[in-house]
């Protein structure tokens, strides 16, 4: 019996050994090494970027051809991870991760990069130095994963991401209802517990999620030319501006550009979740296209984009949008003026995707060549407004290609947008640190746990939201809830129809009745 | 003696039933086109597996699509073929001997068999039957193995192979596996058989409900039936219902007859000549059943129809006009891809009548009424006349609609190479460089991307690089003529713009700017005018009173002159002008003409109506 014991014993602390010698020495120690005086190539580019203290780990590839690769990261106050791999691709343990980022938020981290080549010994490239921010990011992004959109659509679907991690779980998928087309999921102010998205087809409608409660709308009335199209929820929670238009999509024959996006008409209403009640003001539904309505953090200001009434003897090419606002008292429902914010006459441009930080300072929005469907124009950039002074200025982290749909963190510290620079095919999600002088610092695209994700993926990650926490309703109520009861929104009677415009179906003996 | 006659028997009609389906998949219904009807595609890696396991079933997809890639190959796809129909007679005939004397089960164990040849005869069925139908017999064999084993193991057995089933293989398989665990319980004949069948019920059904409500994937109906759920484009075949209510049946026939059915073949030696007869008679039975299932399941016209799109996406215009010539003209894409055929081999102004064109111009370019079955097609058209960018469009409308489709991807890449964006390119590449198929295909356009002189040096490449048009301005998929003009206009020597132009008007009675257009024979250096541009120029000149010489150099030739003249002298002289008494004799006489078309096959005439829907 005692025999057996000792060699239990020994067999255990044997074990102990093991694991004690091969976490020693499973790193090299690379005393010797060669310096390269260049920076290495990774993707994604994880270089001199700024990054959320809540980040999911940053897996990266090493684009240079070795036999091994060993990667070791550290801080000023020393401590770090060391990764050794047989092949190209920097898989960071997530435990490891998560202490480092909470250990050295508010500084520095520095990456070296060495690698061994067959006979050659140990090369090691420039110190990689990255920051850690002091701000966290919203937790959870939604998006849309799509083929690259054209005229048909099978397989979609609405998914939200974990950006702590690598989890991503389906907010709904089509596979459950009928492949029909779903878009425009939005949230009130990163709320998840508000969130309203369209399905098209059948079953069709708009689910609207408010705290628990959920239901099928039908937005479509006599009096609005379609149903409703691009949301923006009031921040008091009870007011959902949308954009009504009749759209069409158009296929160049040569140059950059795949297809654009065209509006006939387009005007804005207002959807009154408690009255269910579509309202709009002869200010916003006038013969000119005002589209992609959005709401100033304080509730008082609908902006909006404006552009020339439709002419099919205008090139599309050369219709550009302006960006507008106007007063409205969601207490009293009262409707103020329009000002201008900005005219595409003045910046050569045309105005598109107006979204404004959650602390009222900046006003974030995309500037294309013309139209407003900038995820098509390889032209599309972003552009930052100071609404204190209503001054604005390109950002210095555009590319060549498309940068379109874009979201404001919660604390108006980060923002993420929608952009095609790695392959100029893909949307991909980059995200970018604000600081306190109004600069946006080097993006950082969305990490994956396999590094060679995106060079394969040919889905596109359309229209990124932040939300602060998961979505909690489960995909099946939704999927119920779409398959339930619609309830039809009525249009406000005491509108001024005369001063709709044209593109709207009015009926006015309609309204009489 | 008896079991040597038997094993012998069985064995040479097993040998002849195989050697019979292995002549008739190899070269009559073709794994080749099954491939390319299907087009499935299996990529390596994480990211494509991931797509599959989240769901219900899924793996039972995935694995068909990693075996029904070889198809692409006509030997290895009959030898797979025939793989899985030997290894589900194999079980078939395990689970039967637990109820049936061997006698029977030779010939019972070809019913799945049949079945599947008659299911594999249909170029749409795919393998995730055959898969689910696999899995649940090795599931149900393996648990019979342990029939007499603890109960507890028997359970936890049970458990684990219903959730495999159910996550990985889908609620028909875990329905299928669990009914035959239930039978083989009551056929075990302990205290507890019906205990634990009334367990492994509740379990199944548990388990169907909880995977049911809860993945975000999946509504409840198609995790518990999924291939018996109808979708758009996807209709079970009702083969299906015999093919999985088999082995319940069959087995709890076994069940209730066990014990009371008598081997067919008599005792002892003396009888050996007659269990000689009784023998062969037993093993002949399904050597004739195989027969007749071939001839009930092979379908001559679906073929014909795959078989002309499979020689049209290889350039064999040759087969395509001979496949052609065997289809009705109802379908579109048949038509289409005639006219195809007869612009490659030099015929489309000359012999465009000849064939019966009741679509109009809706049977020379789809894009009017396009819908998810005629994408590719649409694509071919538009590269055929070097339009990349449209070709580029349809090709990922393509890939929308039937997901990572080779042809699809494949198009996508070379148009992008040509359009020289090729990190877009790239990206389509290195998919395709995932997969076993398309590996080598994509490595060698992966050593164009960024290489002007390899590029160059490509004939097809730089001839699409030199037509593509240079001009930006919107496709007008509805005003088709319009972008044939633009191409035409933009590059006079893209002769296939012009012949498509030309046919176009003509199919759409247009002959006024056929005759406005005759500049561009002599631009294209035609040795003679096509005999159809020649009709409708008599027709225009009939139409205007004028006179040949107007024409300036176009001289018209003395047969279509002669012909002209005889057809109106059989309408107007003969038949005083009534069309449908001189159909008859028009129609023997000049069916192949521009005329005679007009007159009677145009859909503007007949007032035919596309019933297609236009988009899906």
């Amino acid at each position: 019996m005692k025999r057996k014991q000792y060699i239990l014993i020994l067999f255990v602390l044997v074990i102990l050994a093991g694991i004690l010698l091969f976490s020693i020495f499973r790193y090299p120690r690379i005393a010797k090494y060669d310096e390269i005086n260049s920076m290495p190539e990774i993707f994604p580019d994880y270089t001199s970027v700024v990054i959320p203290p809540n980040i999911a780990p940053l897996n990266f590839s090493i684009k240079e051809e070795a036999e091994r690769y060993y990667v070791s990261m550290y801080s000023e106050s020393g401590n770090g991870i060391r990764i050794i791999s047989g092949n190209n691709k920097i898989i960071i343990p997530s435990r490891k991760w998560k202490r480092f980022l909470a250990s050295n938020a508010g500084s520095s981290y520095y990456t070296d990069i060495y690698i061994s080549t067959k006979g050659g010994g140990w090369k090691k490239f420039r110190t990689i130095i990255n920051t850690i921010a002091d701000e966290q990011i919203d937790s959870y992004v939604v998006f849309r994963l799509i083929n690259p959109a054209y005229l048909l659509w099978e397989k979609m679907g609405i998914y939200q991401r974990n950006v702590e991690n690598f989890s991503m779980k389906p907010v709904l998928v089509n596979l459950t209802t009928e492949k029909n087309c779903m878009n425009c999921h939005t949230f009130c102010a990163n709320n998840p517990d508000k969130m309203m998205l369209h399905l098209r087809g059948s079953p069709g409608g708009t689910i609207l999620y408010d705290e628990g409660n959920v239901k099928m709308l039908n937005t479509s009335t006599l009096f609005t030319m379609s149903s409703c199209v691009y949301p923006s929820w009031h921040p008091g929670g009870n007011i959902i501006a949308f954009s009504v238009n009749k759209i069409k999509q158009k296929f160049h024959s040569a140059g950059i550009r795949g297809q654009t996006v065209v509006d006939k008409a387009s005007d804005l209403v207002l959807y009154d979740i408690k009255k269910n009640m579509i309202t709009t003001s002869p200010l916003v539904s006038t013969r000119r296209l005002e589209n992609l309505p959005v709401w100033s953090p304080d509730g008082k200001y609908l902006y909006f984009i404006s552009g020339p009434e439709y002419n099919p003897e205008v090139p599309d090419t050369l219709v550009k949008y302006d960006l507008m606002r106007i007063s409205y008292d969601a207490g009293t429902g009262q409707w103020g003026k329009v000002d201008t914010v900005l005219l595409s006459e003045e910046t050569g441009k045309s105005i598109s995707f107006p979204e404004i930080s959650p602390d009222g300072k900046y006003l974030l929005f995309c500037m294309a060549d013309y139209g407003y469907f900038t995820i098509y124009s390889p032209s599309s950039d972003l552009y930052l407004m100071d609404l204190e002074t209503f001054t604005y200025s390109k950002l210095d982290i555009n590319s060549p290609h498309v940068e379109s749909f874009h979201s404001w963190s919660s604390n108006s510290k980060w923002f993420l947008f929608a952009s095609k620079r790695i392959d100029g095919l893909n949307t991909m999600i980059f995200f970018s640190y604000l600081d306190d002088n109004g600069i946006a610092h080097k993006p950082v695209l969305l990490p994956q746990r396999d590094p060679e994700f995106y060079s394969t993926f040919i889905y596109n990650f359309n229209r990124p939201v932040f939300i602060t926490e998961k979505v909690q309703v489960n995909p099946k109520r939704l999927t119920r809830t779409a398959y339930g009861k619609i309830q039809k929104v009525n249009f406000d009677p005491s509108v001024d129809i005369d001063a709709l415009s044209g593109a709207t179906r009015i009926k006015k003996e309609d309204i009489k009745d | 003696m008896n079991y040597k006659i038997r094993k012998i028997f069985n064995v040479i009609t097993t040998i002849v039933v195989f050697a019979v389906l292995f002549v008739y998949f190899w070269r009559s219904v073709d794994p080749r086109l099954i491939d390319f009807s299907q087009q499935p595609i299996f990529f390596r890696g994480m990211i494509f597996f991931n797509d599959y396991l989240i769901l219900p079933g899924g793996l039972a997809e995935y694995i068909s699509l990693f075996i029904s890639q070889f198809f692409h190959f006509a030997l290895a796809g009959t030898i797979l073929l025939l793989l899985i129909l030997y290894f589900v007679m194999f079980l078939t005939r395990k689970l039967l001997l637990i109820f049936f004397s061997s006698d029977y089960v030779h010939i019972i164990q070809f019913i799945p068999v049949f079945l599947l040849v008659y299911l594999h005869s249909k170029y749409s069925y795919t393998l995730k039957p055959d898969i689910i139908i696999l899995v649940s017999l090795l599931f149900a064999a393996g648990y019979y193995y342990f029939i007499n084993k603890r109960i507890v193991l028997r359970i936890i057995l049970f458990i684990v192979a219903a959730v495999v089933s159910v996550l990985f293989f889908g609620g028909v398989s875990l329905m299928l596996f669990s009914s035959l665990a239930i039978i083989l319980e009551i056929g075990n004949k302990k205290g507890t058989s019906a205990l634990i069948a009334i367990l492994y019920f509740i379990i199944a059904a548990v388990f169907i409900f909880v995977v049911g409500s809860f993945s975000p994937y999946m509504n409840f109906d198609k995790v518990m039936f999924d291939i018996f759920i109808p979708e758009r484009y996807y209709k079970p075949f009702l083969a299906l219902y015999p093919l999985f209510l088999f082995y319940p049946a069959l087995m709890i026939t076994g069940l209730i007859f066990s014990g009371r059915m008598q081997d067919i073949m008599l005792k002892g030696d003396e009888h050996k000549t007659i269990n000689r007869i009784i023998a062969s008679l037993i093993s002949i039975i399904p050597v004739i059943l195989i027969l007749i299932t071939i001839r009930f399941s092979y379908d001559k016209d679906d073929k014909a129809l795959i078989e002309l799109n499979y020689h049209a996406d290889n350039n064999d215009w040759y087969y395509v006009l001979k496949a052609g010539e065997k289809l009705p003209p109802n379908n579109r894409l048949v038509l289409f891809q005639i006219n195809r055929a007869l612009y490659y081999r030099g015929k489309l102004l000359d012999d465009l009548f000849s064939y019966n064109q009741i679509w109009g111009e809706d049977g020379l370019v789809l894009t009017r009424y396009y819908n998810s079955r005629i994408l590719m097609p649409i694509s071919d058209y538009y590269f055929d006349l070097g339009y990349i960018k449209e070709s580029l469009h349809w090709a990922n409308e393509a890939l929308t609609k039937n997901e990572f489709q080779p042809d699809a991807v494949k198009r996508i890449a070379l148009s992008y190479i040509i359009l020289g964006e090729y990190k877009k390119a790239r990206k389509y590449l290195n998919l395709l460089s995932k997969s076993i198929i398309y590996r080598k295909w994509a490595r060698h356009y992966l050593n164009y991307l960024d290489n002007e002189d390899l590029i160059t040096s490509d004939p097809l490449l730089r001839k699409k690089r030199d037509l593509m048009p240079k001009r930006d301005y919107f496709a007008h998929i509805n005003e088709p003529e319009l972008d044939l003009y633009y191409l035409l206009q933009e590059n006079p020597q893209n002769k296939m713009a012009f012949e498509y132009f030309i046919a176009l008007l003509l199919l759409k009675h247009d002959v006024g700017h056929v005759v406005n257009n005759l500049h561009y024979l002599s631009e294209l250096n035609y040795n003679h005018i096509p005999r159809h541009i020649e009709e409708a120029v008599l027709l225009y000149l009939l139409s205007r009173g004028e006179s040949e010489a107007q024409l300036g150099s176009i001289s018209i030739s003395k047969l279509t002159r002669d012909s002209f003249s005889n057809y109106n002298t059989i309408l107007t002289a003969k038949y005083r002008g009534n069309l449908h008494l001189a159909q008859q004799e028009l129609s023997e006489k000049y069916r192949n003409t521009l005329w005679y078309y007009l007159h009677y096959v145009s859909p503007i005439t007949t007032k035919r109506e596309i019933k297609e829907r236009s988009i899906e």
